[in-house]
């Protein structure tokens, strides 16, 4: 298992050597001009200052020396500051929103962060659970329903999921309001007396003894993890589903029943332990796949996270902007599937030999 | 089952095998024609309720995209997907309401229905474009977009995977990483991100989103395309071919390539619904075809603005929300029972 490991931890730089040249290839997109939001705040309209800034931060240079100044940051012959580089953390300037690009992911990333966070609660209810369940009761009642409430999960889309939830719990009921906390609310987060601990405000609001602003922030976080959930309990439904019916056709199944074990430790001692492996290794799948839904779901819901940011930046074309918060989520799910495949190799003997 | 009459030297010969018990079986003129593991597919398609309802909701949006001149026929013949408007108010108006300036042509099931003048069947959206324009003539963007992704999907992922299992060693392993780097992003942000570098350089409509969708969606098929010809060339007839002197160079391209990309080619066409999801979802966020278009994302775009207000102007979200539900729903149904009439593991036992 350690030869597997360290195989994959051997392709990894170049899988990042391929990744950020890919981002930067779809930079060289953009002219001079546009990528000296890399390193200034305000690009002057001044042809003059224009060509003094591409010269002073070389957007001239050939291709593979830009490249490496954006990775490592490049010195300013004028000030002899080193500047920018994604590797100090400098992504550039956003337009969109009039900031430097990293305080604007360290302001919104807790708030996507803790919606991921509670998305996983109906994963695994709806998901796992209610799969285990349709396959144990295979072709019955339960079995339909499921297989048909996984289709119409995976065909409702899901900002049109989100549109209509609103419509219905929040433009008619009034029940769950858009945003992340009510005004009232923020009043008091913005306050000095309000502590951060971990900036997921339904931990700090406890932390700080605020159940009222605990409860305020669960009624607004409601709606968006139940539509931003929807596509990953339809696929976990499914794979669970018939991973386990696979797994209780297996011959060590039969073996466990012959034995006269009963129905439910034969189920819960036998087969789901080997049923959930597959499943176990769909979190990279679930991660990518909630970066890229909560893009659409914050955007509907007026969530203030990365998505909504990556949303409105390309909106307006700011590329600096959504260009750096994929090269962020792309380097979250490298990191992602790296764990996953490292504890599928402990959980499944199997693959160890491959 | 056994409809074929025995000769009386089969009557007469001895057991020597179970085969012999086996009843023979028919073989209709149709599984003749597609062969049997294709017949097995049909056959499982229209037997199972749920797919036969995916194929006629798809019947139905493809006949709609032909129709679509004929259902409601265009106001300006130059650009025929630019929805056209009933005046410039803010205010979307509901169903039913008259349509004042410049209706379009009668069409022919006007005198069917008793219907005399054009009004706004499906309402109105803000800036006054009318919804059902924009839903019927967006049947045909979507079937349009759902195409162009998936033929030029398909056809980079079979080149890059057969390249791949081909040359095997390096080349394989270089194809392999260069795949991974681009499955390393989200697809709907990476798609986000290059529609967004594109719109500048070849301007607003469908193509940005469109060739980023492409770019960033050909790494499935390369790597199915890859794993079957891997497992096709190992099957006995390539042996048997080889055995009997066939070249490499046709067993590749008569027997390995057909083989393999049957099952491939099925999927990808049931990846059409997910793929007009991804470009209504663009659409939504404002990203590819300027505002007007024909097209169900941008129709839906402007409910945005609307949210504290849309259980009074619910218009505006159901009609198109309906057309891209039922469009995903046909070919998810028919996707699904596919997928588990194909799976080999589900196989036994059913």
């Amino acid at each position: 298992m350690i030869n597997y490991i360290i195989r994959r931890l051997l392709i990894m730089p170049l899988i990042l050597f391929g990744v950020t040249a890919l981002i930067f290839g779809m930079l060289f997109f953009l002219s001079p001009e546009e990528r000296s939001a890399l390193y200034v705040r305000d690009i002057p309209h001044n042809v003059a200052q224009m060509d003094a800034i591409i010269k002073r931060y070389g957007l001239n240079d050939p291709i593979y020396v830009q490249y490496w100044h954006w990775l490592v940051g490049k010195k300013d012959p004028i000030s002899g500051n080193v500047v920018g580089g994604i590797l100090r953390g400098e992504f550039g300037y956003s337009r969109t929103a009039s900031q430097p690009v990293v305080d604007l992911i360290r302001r919104r990333f807790p708030a996507t962060v803790e919606l991921a966070l509670y998305t996983i609660i109906p994963i695994i209810t709806i998901g796992v659970y209610l799969g285990i369940i349709a396959a144990v009761n295979h072709n019955k009642f339960i079995d339909q329903a499921a297989r048909v409430f996984a289709i119409l999960g995976h065909s409702l889309p899901s900002f049109i999921l989100a549109l209509l939830t609103l419509m219905i719990f929040y433009a008619k009921l009034g029940w769950f309001p858009p945003g992340r906390v009510s005004d009232w609310a923020s009043a008091v987060i913005l306050s000095s007396a309000w502590k951060p601990y971990t900036y997921l405000i339904t931990v700090d609001s406890l932390l700080n003894g605020r159940v009222d602003i605990f409860l305020d922030a669960l009624r607004h976080l409601f709606l968006p993890v139940i539509v931003l959930s929807t596509i990953s309990w339809a696929t976990y439904l499914r794979i669970t589903r018939s991973s386990m019916l696979e797994t209780l056709r297996q011959e060590y199944v039969v073996t466990a029943r012959a034995k006269g074990l009963k129905e439910k430790d034969v189920i819960n001692g036998h087969a789901r332990p080997n049923a959930l492996i597959p499943v176990a290794t769909m979190g990279g799948l679930t991660m990518a796949a909630m970066l890229g839904g909560a893009v659409l779901t914050e955007t509907v819901f007026n969530f203030p996270g990365i998505g909504q940011a990556a949303g409105a930046a390309a909106a307006q074309l700011d590329v600096i902007t959504v260009l750096s918060l994929t090269l962020l989520s792309g380097l979250i799910l490298i990191l992602a599937n790296l764990v996953v495949d490292v504890m599928y190799a402990f959980l499944d003997p199997r693959v160890r030999l491959d | 089952m056994s409809t074929v009459t025995q000769t009386p030297s089969q009557r007469t010969a001895p057991k020597t095998s179970y085969l012999d018990d086996l009843p023979d079986r028919k073989i209709g003129w149709l599984e003749r024609l597609i062969g049997p593991e294709n017949h097995r597919i049909l056959k499982g398609v229209i037997s199972n309720p749920l797919s036969v309802i995916g194929i006629s909701l798809i019947a139905f949006f493809i006949i709609v995209a032909l129709a679509a001149p004929l259902i409601i026929p265009s106001t300006n013949a130059r650009e025929p997907f630019m929805t056209p408007r009933d005046g410039f108010g803010p205010v979307p108006k509901p169903p039913g309401t008259e349509w004042r300036t410049r209706p379009p042509a009668e069409p022919f099931w006007f005198p069917i229905v008793g219907k005399t003048e054009w009004t706004h069947l499906f309402g109105t959206t803000s800036g006054q474009y009318d919804l059902f324009y924009g839903v019927v003539w967006g049947t045909r963007t979507a079937l349009k977009v759902g195409l162009i992704v998936e033929t030029c999907t398909l056809i980079i992922g079979i080149l890059i995977g057969s390249l791949s299992a081909f040359y095997g060693g390096h080349v394989d392993n270089v194809l392999m990483r260069i795949t991974e780097i681009f499955q390393a992003f989200p697809y709907l942000l990476a798609a986000l991100t290059l529609s967004a570098i594109l719109t500048p350089v070849i301007g607003k409509g469908i193509w940005p989103p469109l060739i980023a969708m492409v770019t960033f969606g050909w790494m499935g098929y390369a790597r199915i395309i890859r794993g079957d010809i891997l497992s096709v060339r190992e099957r006995d007839y390539i042996m048997a071919s080889r055995v009997i002197g066939v070249k490499d160079q046709r067993i590749l391209l008569k027997h390995v390539i057909p083989n393999a990309i049957y099952p491939t080619l099925i999927l990808a066409s049931m990846n059409i619904g997910a793929d007009v999801i991804s470009f209504a979802a663009l659409s939504f966020l404002g990203i590819g075809t300027e505002i007007g278009y024909a097209d169900w994302g941008q129709m839906i775009a402007f409910a945005r603005n609307w949210i504290p207000s849309l259980s009074t102007y619910w218009w505006i979200v159901l009609f198109p929300a309906l057309a891209l539900i039922f469009f995903t729903l046909g070919w998810n149904l028919v996707g699904d029972a596919l997928r588990d009439i194909m799976d080999p593991r589900l196989r036994r036992g059913r």
